[in-house]
C-alpha cells in the first residue's frame, strides 16, 4: 500500500483510528496488536511472502539481541550482524556480484519490499544493545519497532529507544486533536510534494534520461533539463514520502525523526550530507565513519563510508560511482577548508548563494549516476552537461544548441511552458519558504501548529486536489532501495 | 475546530465524490444503474466484460468510423456471428493489445475484421476515463483502474449523464448494448429522406480542404502503425485466427486533406505485410455525402456493401483487393483516381 493512494488515506487510516478508537478501554497489548496487525497488513498489500521474510528476520533478531542480554558474548553478535549481512547480501547483491564476474544467467531474485532498512535498523539494535545492554524491550513492542507501518519501507531509519518508549507510553493511545491536526498538515505537504511536484517532474526526467540509450551525445541543455529535474524530482519524492511517515505517525501520537532539513540550501557538501536523508547519514557516521578511524583517518574513512553508502542504495555501479563522486567532492570540501585555515582566507570570501548554487551543481551532477540504468547511460548525459556544455564557444553554436532542445522538448511532447511553472515554483519551495518541519515549528521540542483558519482552509484544498491529482500508481524512488 | 474545518474541506469532499461517481456512475463502469438512460459508454470496458459472457465467432475491430455497422443486420445477410468491437478513438496499437488478449480468454473467436483508418494517432488513450483500456487486457490492476473512476471529478460525464436523464438532450445518441454499434435514428432518418437538407444544414460538407503536407509526426504514426499490423498478422497466424484488414472508407472531403505521397507510401508498405481490402479512395461510396453522419463517420447504410468485398475478396468498383503482388497496379490505380477527383486540383 502506498501512502499516496486513496485506499490508503480514505479506507486504511480511518479504519485503524476508528479501531484504535474502539479499543481504547482495552489492555496496552490490544493497543500494540493492532499496530502490528495494521503494519502488517500495509506491508502484505505489495507481496504476502515478503511478510515471511519480515517476520523470520525480527524472529531471528529479537532471539539474537535475547542471548546478547543475557550473556553479552561477542560471537553471537557477531553471528547476528552476519546474518544480517548475508540475508541482505543474497536478496540484493548476489547477482549483481555473480554478473561482475560475468555469470548472468541467474534467476531473479525478489527483493522484499524494504530490507535494506529493516536489516540496518535491526543491525543497529544489536549493536546497542551489546553496548549499552538495554533493559528488556517485549517481543510485541520489539517487532512494532520494526515493522511499524509509517517507517517499514523506507525510513526514516529509526532508533529503537527513539522509538519504543513511545508505544510502551500508555499516553500515546489518547486521541489528541492537536497532534492529528499537526499529523493531517505534514501529511498534505508531503502528499503535495508527492503528487504535485515529483510526479510532475518524473514525467521530464524519465522521458530525458530514457532519451539516452547510449554513449551518443544529444544536447547539453536537453541533459541539464533532465538532470535538474530528477534532482528535484528526488527530493520531492523522498522527502515528500518522509513528511507523510512523520505526519501519519504524528497522527498515532508516535513522533519519528526529520529526515530532511532543506538540503539543496546547503553552503558546502559537508553541509549536505547534514540535512539529506539525515538518519541514514547519522547511522553512517555513527557505526561506520567513526568506527573505521573517523577524522583521524578521514580519506579511507569518508572513501569506505560513501561507497559502502553508495552500494546501500542498489547493486549497481552507478550507485558505487555516486558514492565515490560525493566522497570526492568531500575531499575537495575539506581541502578548501585547509586552504582558507592555512592562507588566512576569510570565511565570507564565496557568498552564500554562491555555495549554495555549486553544491546544487554537484548533488545534481551527482543524482545523473544515481538516476541512469547503467554507467553508459550516465557518461553520456554527464559528458553532456559538461563537455557538450563547454564546447559551446560561439553565439551561432549556442543559438543552433538551443534550436535543437526545442525541438527535442516538442518531439518529447515535453511543454516548456509547464516545465517553466514547476522549476520556478519547485525553486521557491526549495530555496525561498521555509521547510516542513521549520513551518511545523518542529525546530522546538513541542511541536504546534500555529496557522490561523485561513491556512487551515488552504490545506484542507491543498489535501483535496492532492488526492485528486492521485492519478494513478505511482511507487516512491526510494522503495526499491 | 480547525481540524473539523479540515474535515469539511479537505477529507468529507473526497467522500462525496467518491458517492456522487458510483450513483451517477457516468461511464457505466460500475454498473450501478441508478439511472435510465446511459451515460457516455466506456466501450473498451463494457465490450470486452461483455464477449466474456457472450459467444460470438467474429468481431469486427476499428475504431467508432466502423461504429455505425448494425453486426445485427450483416449476421442475419451474410449468416455470420459477428460482434461490432469498435472503440472510440481506437488506433492499431489498442487493436493490438485486443487482438493479443483474444486467444486467451475469448478461444471461441475464429476471424477478426479490422478496419485501419487513415493513422491519426497511435498508442494508447491519455488521461481520458472514457478511453481506459480494460485493465486485464493491459495487465494492470483492476483496483487502480476503478480507483480511477471513483476519485475524478468526471464533471462533463456527469452533466452529459445527467442531461440525457433529465433534459431531452443528447438523446439521439443510441448504443447497441447486444450488437455494440452505435446509431443515430433521426439523422439516419433525414439522411434518407432529405440529405441534401441534412447536408445544408448541418454544413459539414461545406469545406473545401487541400491536401495536408509531408510531416514527420504523419510519418512516425505510419509506421508505428504498420508495425503493429505487422505483429498482429504475425501473432493472428501463430493462433490460427484468420484476419481481413480493410481501409476505412473515408469520406470524399476527408481524403482531400491526405497527402498523396505518404499514403501511397503507407499502402504499398502495407501490402507488403499483408493483404487487405482498400476502400480508401474515391469511389461510390466515399463520393456520395448522403453514406455519411459527417466528414468522419459513415452510416450503416454501406455497411453491406463493405461485406460484400470482405466476404467476396473479389475486387468492385468500391474496393480493390491488395496484396503484395497486384499493389504497384493498385497504386497506378490510386495515383490516376486521386489527380482526377481531387476536388480543388
Amino acid at each position: 500500500m502506498l501512502f499516496n493512494s486513496q485506499e490508503f488515506i480514505l479506507l486504511f487510516i480511518p479504519a485503524l483510528l476508528v479501531l484504535l478508537f474502539l479499543i481504547r478501554g482495552r489492555s496496552h497489548n490490544t493497543y500494540i496488536a493492532t499496530l502490528i496487525l495494521f503494519s502488517l497488513i500495509f506491508y502484505s498489500f505489495w507481496n504476502v511472502s515478503d511478510l515471511l521474510i519480515v517476520l523470520m528476520s525480527v524472529l531471528f533478531n529479537y532471539v539474537v539481541y535475547k542471548y546478547i542480554r543475557n550473556t553479552n558474548n561477542k560471537y553471537v553478535l557477531i553471528i547476528g550482524i552476519l546474518f544480517n549481512l548475508v540475508a541482505l547480501y543474497y536478496y540484493k547483491y548476489i547477482i549483481f556480484t555473480l554478473s561482475l564476474i560475468g555469470i548472468n544467467s541467474y534467476d531473479k531474485i525478489n527483493l522484499p519490499l524494504g530490507i535494506s532498512f529493516f536489516t540496518f535498523t535491526q543491525i543497529v539494535f544489536l549493536i546497542d544493545v551489546y553496548k549499552n545492554k538495554y533493559t528488556n524491550f517485549k517481543f510485541n513492542n520489539y517487532l512494532l519497532f520494526v515493522v511499524y507501518f509509517p517507517h517499514l519501507i523506507a525510513g526514516p531509519l529509526v532508533h529503537h529507544k527513539d522509538l519504543i518508549p513511545q508505544f510502551e507510553n500508555y499516553k500515546n493511545r489518547e486521541f489528541n486533536q492537536n497532534n492529528i491536526l499537526i499529523g493531517l498538515v505534514i501529511f498534505t505537504i508531503g502528499l503535495a510534494k508527492k503528487v504535485l511536484f515529483a510526479d510532475n517532474l518524473a514525467l521530464y526526467a524519465n522521458s530525458i534520461f530514457n532519451g539516452y540509450s547510449s554513449l551518443q551525445s544529444i544536447n547539453a541543455a536537453y541533459a541539464w533539463t533532465g538532470a535538474v529535474a530528477y534532482s528535484m524530482q528526488l527530493y520531492f519524492d523522498f522527502s515528500g514520502y518522509t513528511d507523510m511517515a512523520i505526519g501519519v505517525s504524528k497522527i498515532l501520537n508516535i513522533n519519528l525523526p526529520i529526515n530532511f532539513n532543506s538540503p539543496y540550501k546547503s553552503k558546502n557538501i559537508i553541509e549536505f550530507w547534514r540535512r539529506w536523508h539525515i538518519t541514514l547519514s547519522n547511522f553512517l557516521r555513527d557505526y561506520l565513519y567513526i568506527p573505521l578511524g573517523g577524522n583521524k583517518n578521514r580519506i579511507i574513512s569518508i572513501s569506505i563510508t560513501m561507497a559502502l553508502g553508495g552500494l546501500w542504495h542498489g547493486a549497481n555501479l552507478t550507485f558505487l560511482v555516486w558514492g565515490c563522486l560525493h566522497a570526492g567532492f568531500i575531499y575537495l570540501n575539506y581541502l578548501w577548508i585547509k586552504i582558507k585555515e592555512y592562507f588566512k582566507i576569510p570565511v565570507e570570501i564565496i557568498p552564500n548563494y554562491i555555495g549554495v548554487f555549486i553544491t546544487f551543481i554537484c548533488v545534481t551532477f551527482a543524482w545523473v549516476f544515481f538516476r541512469s540504468e547503467n554507467l553508459q547511460k550516465a557518461l553520456a548525459i554527464s559528458s553532456d552537461m559538461i563537455f557538450r556544455w563547454l564546447s559551446i564557444d560561439s553565439l551561432n553554436l549556442f543559438i543552433n544548441e538551443f534550436h535543437i532542445y526545442l525541438r527535442l522538448m516538442s518531439e518529447s511532447n515535453l511543454s516548456m511552458k509547464i516545465l517553466l511553472i514547476i522549476l520556478i515554483l519547485s525553486s521557491v519551495i526549495i530555496w525561498v519558504l521555509p521547510n516542513t518541519q521549520q513551518y511545523i515549528n518542529q525546530d522546538k521540542k513541542n511541536l504546534c501548529f500555529k496557522g490561523g483558519i485561513y491556512e487551515i482552509i488552504f490545506f484542507g484544498i491543498l489535501f483535496l486536489a492532492s488526492v485528486l491529482s492521485i492519478s494513478s500508481k505511482k511507487e516512491f524512488i526510494y522503495f526499491n532501495f | 475546530m480547525k481540524i473539523k474545518i479540515f474535515i469539511v474541506i479537505g477529507i468529507i469532499p473526497l467522500y462525496l465524490i467518491v458517492i456522487i461517481n458510483y450513483i451517477i456512475d457516468p461511464y457505466g463502469v460500475f454498473e450501478s444503474n441508478f439511472f435510465k438512460q446511459p451515460g457516455a459508454i466506456q466501450e473498451r470496458f463494457y465490450k470486452i466484460n461483455y464477449l466474456t459472457k457472450n459467444l460470438f465467432s467474429e468481431i469486427l475491430l476499428g475504431s467508432s468510423r466502423v461504429g455505425s455497422i448494425n453486426t445485427e443486420n450483416i449476421n442475419i445477410k451474410f449468416n455470420k456471428n459477428i460482434y461490432n468491437f469498435y472503440i472510440s478513438s481506437g488506433n492499431m496499437a489498442e487493436f493490438e493489445y485486443i487482438v493479443k488478449w483474444i486467444p486467451y480468454n475469448l478461444s471461441h473467436i475464429k476471424a477478426i475484421y479490422i478496419q485501419i483508418d487513415w493513422p491519426e494517432n497511435y498508442g494508447l488513450a491519455g488521461d481520458q476515463l472514457q478511453y481506459q483500456m480494460h485493465p486485464d487486457i493491459i495487465k494492470k490492476s483492476k483496483i487502480d483502474f476503478f480507483k480511477n473512476y471513483l476519485f475524478t471529478l468526471q464533471y462533463e460525464g456527469i452533466k452529459y449523464k445527467l442531461r440525457r436523464n433529465f433534459t431531452n438532450e443528447y438523446l439521439e445518441y443510441k448504443f447497441d448494448f447486444k450488437n455494440g454499434n452505435f446509431s443515430y435514428p433521426e439523422r439516419d432518418n433525414l439522411l434518407k429522406t432529405d440529405c441534401d437538407g441534412y447536408q445544408s444544414r448541418t454544413g459539414y460538407f461545406k469545406n473545401k480542404n487541400t491536401e495536408i503536407a509531408k510531416s514527420l509526426r504523419q510519418d512516425s504514426i505510419n509506421t508505428q502503425t504498420l508495425e503493429s499490423i505487422s505483429r498482429i498478422k504475425k501473432y493472428a497466424k501463430n493462433k490460427n485466427i484468420d484476419i481481413i484488414f480493410f481501409t476505412a472508407p473515408h469520406n470524399m472531403n476527408y481524403i482531400d486533406k491526405i497527402n498523396t505521397e505518404e499514403y501511397i507510401s503507407f499502402i504499398r508498405k502495407l501490402a507488403n505485410i499483408t493483404d487487405f481490402h482498400n476502400f480508401l479512395f474515391y469511389n461510390k461510396l466515399t463520393k456520395n455525402n448522403c453514406n455519411y453522419y459527417e466528414t468522419s463517420h459513415y452510416t450503416d447504410d454501406i455497411s453491406t456493401e463493405i461485406f460484400n468485398a470482405l466476404l467476396v475478396r473479389n475486387n468492385l468498383s468500391h474496393s480493390h483487393f491488395t496484396t503484395s503482388k497486384n499493389v504497384d497496379d493498385e497504386i497506378i490505380f490510386l495515383k490516376n483516381n486521386f489527380k482526377k477527383n481531387r476536388t480543388l486540383q
